[in-house]
């Protein structure tokens, strides 16, 4: 059996909308990344298929090909409109 | 500094003291909610922020600002949540000795604001409908 590590996925914007969530805990398995997590979100939620978006692991900007650890925060940020 | 707020913004109310003898020039840049965008009538606007990222990104920013201008503090505070119209969304204030400094960088200042700082502006419409804006990021 694949061992699994657990991480919180923060939504905003947009993504909380479609997940109507501002976060949740999920398990996945060990050296997940986020471009996996997407995936997997974008399956179970229905999130934009091509998304102009970047990462942020544990409150830094963070690569699609990050290796992902127990309990990591990760939270995927639409284009920014503020100002 | 950088700041995030649910609070009204009162630029009057914002600490404005010079910070040494030597400033011979103050900038300041606001940012109002306006009734209308692209053909639309906007009642209200609402701002999320991923406040832990803003806040390192936001003083990162003014940490640039200091060290590309000649400039002597920089100040920012963005507001959250929801905003009636003509209330402040931003307020950016710069004190430089010279004026080409102190203008240059305000404008650094919001410009990278605006690009970079996890911030998301969600328009509502006198419609009833409302929409998340489209960023350039």
């Amino acid at each position: 059996m694949h061992q699994t590590i657990e991480i919180t996925v923060h939504y905003f914007a947009k993504l909380r909308d479609l997940t109507n969530k501002e976060k949740e805990s999920i398990e996945i398995a060990m050296e997940s990344t986020p471009k996996d997590i997407y995936k997997q979100l974008n399956e179970m939620y229905g999130l934009p298929d091509n998304p102009n978006l970047k990462i942020a692991i544990n409150d830094s900007f963070a690569s699609w090909e990050s290796e992902l650890q127990d309990k990591d925060k990760l939270v995927f940020i639409p284009p920014v409109t503020g100002g | 500094m950088f700041h995030i707020t649910e609070e009204i913004i009162l630029p009057n109310n914002i600490e404005l003291k010079f910070p040494s003898s030597k400033v011979g020039a103050k900038s300041i840049f606001e940012g109002i909610v306006r009734d209308n965008n692209l053909g639309k009538s906007v009642k209200k606007l609402e701002y999320q922020c991923y406040e832990e990222l803003a806040i390192k990104e936001g003083s990162m920013i003014l940490k640039e600002a200091v060290q590309k201008y000649k400039i002597d503090d920089a100040f920012c505070i963005h507001r959250t949540g929801k905003l009636e119209i003509g209330e402040t969304a931003v307020f950016v204030r710069v004190f430089a000795a010279h004026r080409d400094d102190s203008f240059q960088a305000c404008r650094y200042i919001i410009d990278e604001v605006k690009k970079r700082v996890p911030i998301w502006k969600k328009e509502i419409y006198e419609s009833g409908e409302s929409d998340w804006l489209k960023g350039a990021g």
